[in-house]
């Protein structure tokens, strides 16, 4: 039963592989966003509600754009034909997955395509888990807004939650978008 | 470093016993040797390194001629390798597996001069046999563990207001001077000292990385007239700064002295053995002729080898 759950969360171990730039693109980047957006928010003459119901806003009308970009582009690599996505990714120590094979923790390799089917199928699932949590904001951000003259900790909490998931989605997004406009099409 | 059986080497060292505080009184060298013998008779002397994988042990510990402290200090680490023998006529290769509780071992003699080299400063001639593990720095931080605990609580002066203190003291090892690179600098100069270091670069995620070759390059001039043992002093201090600061993971480093001929002699010192500095700075002196031949560990001091390692000590007329 749990395996069965699990497994449907299986494009999240894009953030398993190790020996990439993991820290840089998957906090350090987004932390940066993530504290720009803050900023922003603290020197615009809008109140913490306001920026955060704008940023869900405009947060929920690119994802709508941007899950589909990433479902048909994982379908394309899936099925693109060429040696260059064969090969397996450059590195020293070679970029590598470790999961469990029959019982059994090996690291596996990974080939250009692999990474990234990984890497498409982890955004289009976080592209999807963060649409949600805008609807989910929407209906349930007025049961929870603060009371007034208190300190809007919830707001400032979801505006630095969904400032870190858009910052790695971005980041994300910018590989792969390397990948489709340039390593695929050159040899080592 | 591969020892033989049949002869070995030695650095010609000097060592000074420290007195702390410095107003306390000089150690007498025949006097710590009786408080480091007590240590090594009840086997409390040793010391674990590198996270316990490295056993330094005083196994044996004797005075020659009444005059000259002899010291067989081990080395077991446990991160060497097993060792492996071949027969020469089937070509068959014997493993020794070692134990989880064994390391690969060596031991080396050691003898102190009790004499001071100068009168009224404590300053000893040592000689100590050159293996795997003992270099000069790795034996000074080694008996200074031992010295310490060897005189803790047990030596008491009065300083200079007549109050009674504790004191001890610690060791400090240098040494004299290679010959080649002293007869080098005699009337020539050190023209430069490349360190090259070589490291895998990568340009970004998913690029291929390269082996890119890193030199750092420090240049001195000797003035005329320094001495040069002192001169070999200073260089030896430089580069140890030069190694201790920024990047030192180099492993060639490559010494140019120009003569006063203008000939231009080059040196490439071997930095993958430990302690490259000490090994192309410092004095060494062959000793040969064991009966019978040294294996690489002991577990007491042979007294031919101590023997031959006296005649090593400087002659008493070189004394200031």
């Amino acid at each position: 039963m749990l395996s069965d759950i699990l497994q449907l969360l299986k494009p999240l171990q894009y953030l398993c592989v190790t020996n990439t730039r993991r820290g840089l693109y998957q906090v350090f980047l987004p932390a940066i966003i993530t504290a720009i957006t803050i900023l922003l928010v603290i020197i615009s003459d809008k109140t913490v509600s306001d920026a955060l119901k704008a940023i869900f806003e405009k947060a929920s009308t690119i994802l709508v754009l941007m899950i589909p970009f990433n479902i048909t582009a994982l379908a394309a690599i899936a099925t693109f034909q060429s040696p260059n996505l064969d090969s397996p990714l450059s590195g020293n120590p070679v970029p590598s997955l470790r999961r469990k094979v029959r019982g059994v923790y090996a690291d596996e390799i990974l080939t250009r395509r692999r990474y990234l089917c990984l890497l498409f199928g982890y955004m289009s699932v976080l592209g999807i888990i963060m649409f949600l949590l805008c609807i989910a904001a929407a209906v349930v951000g007025g049961m929870l807004a603060h009371s007034p003259g208190g300190t809007p900790y919830f707001e400032w909490l979801m505006i630095a939650i969904i400032s870190f998931l858009s910052g790695n989605y971005l980041t994300n997004t910018l590989l792969g978008l390397f990948y489709l406009s340039d390593r695929i099409h050159r040899n080592d | 470093m591969k020892l033989k059986g049949n002869y070995r080497f030695a650095f010609i060292l000097q060592t000074y016993l420290k007195p702390m505080p410095s107003d306390a009184p000089y150690l007498d060298v025949k006097m710590l040797g009786q408080e480091l013998s007590t240590r090594v008779q009840a086997g409390l002397s040793h010391k674990l390194y590198d996270k316990g994988t490295v056993l330094y042990r005083i196994r044996d510990i004797k005075t020659y001629q009444d005059r000259y402290l002899g010291m067989l200090i081990s080395c077991g680490d446990k991160n060497s390798s097993d060792p492996c023998f071949e027969n020469f006529e089937s070509g068959a290769i014997e493993p020794i597996k070692k134990k989880d509780n064994q390391g690969g071992s060596h031991a080396g003699h050691i003898v102190i001069d009790t004499q001071p080299k100068v009168a009224d400063k404590p300053i000893y001639d040592m000689v100590l046999e050159k293996v795997p593990g003992l270099y000069p720095s790795k034996v000074q931080m080694f008996l200074r563990h031992e010295i310490k605990a060897a005189l803790e609580k047990k030596l008491i002066y009065e300083d200079v207001s007549g109050k009674k203190k504790e004191f001890t003291t610690t060791i400090e090892i240098d040494g004299n001077s290679s010959h080649t690179i002293r007869e080098a600098l005699q009337d020539g100069q050190l023209k430069y000292v490349s360190l090259v270091g070589h490291k895998v670069k990568q340009d970004g995620h998913d690029e291929v990385s390269h082996v890119a070759e890193e030199i750092q390059q420090i240049g001195m001039k000797m003035l005329p007239g320094i001495k040069s043992d002192k001169a070999v002093s200073f260089v030896e201090k430089q580069l140890q700064k030069l190694q201790s600061i920024g990047n030192n993971d180099f492993d060639t480093m490559i010494l140019r002295i120009e003569t006063s001929q203008g000939v231009t002699k080059q040196a490439t010192i071997d930095s993958e053995t430990q302690n490259a500095l000490e090994q192309a700075f410092y004095h060494q002196e062959q000793i040969k002729d064991f009966d019978p031949p040294l294996s690489d560990s002991i577990e007491k001091l042979r007294d031919d080898v101590i023997m031959k390692m006296i005649a090593l000590m400087p002659e008493d007329d070189d004394a200031e």
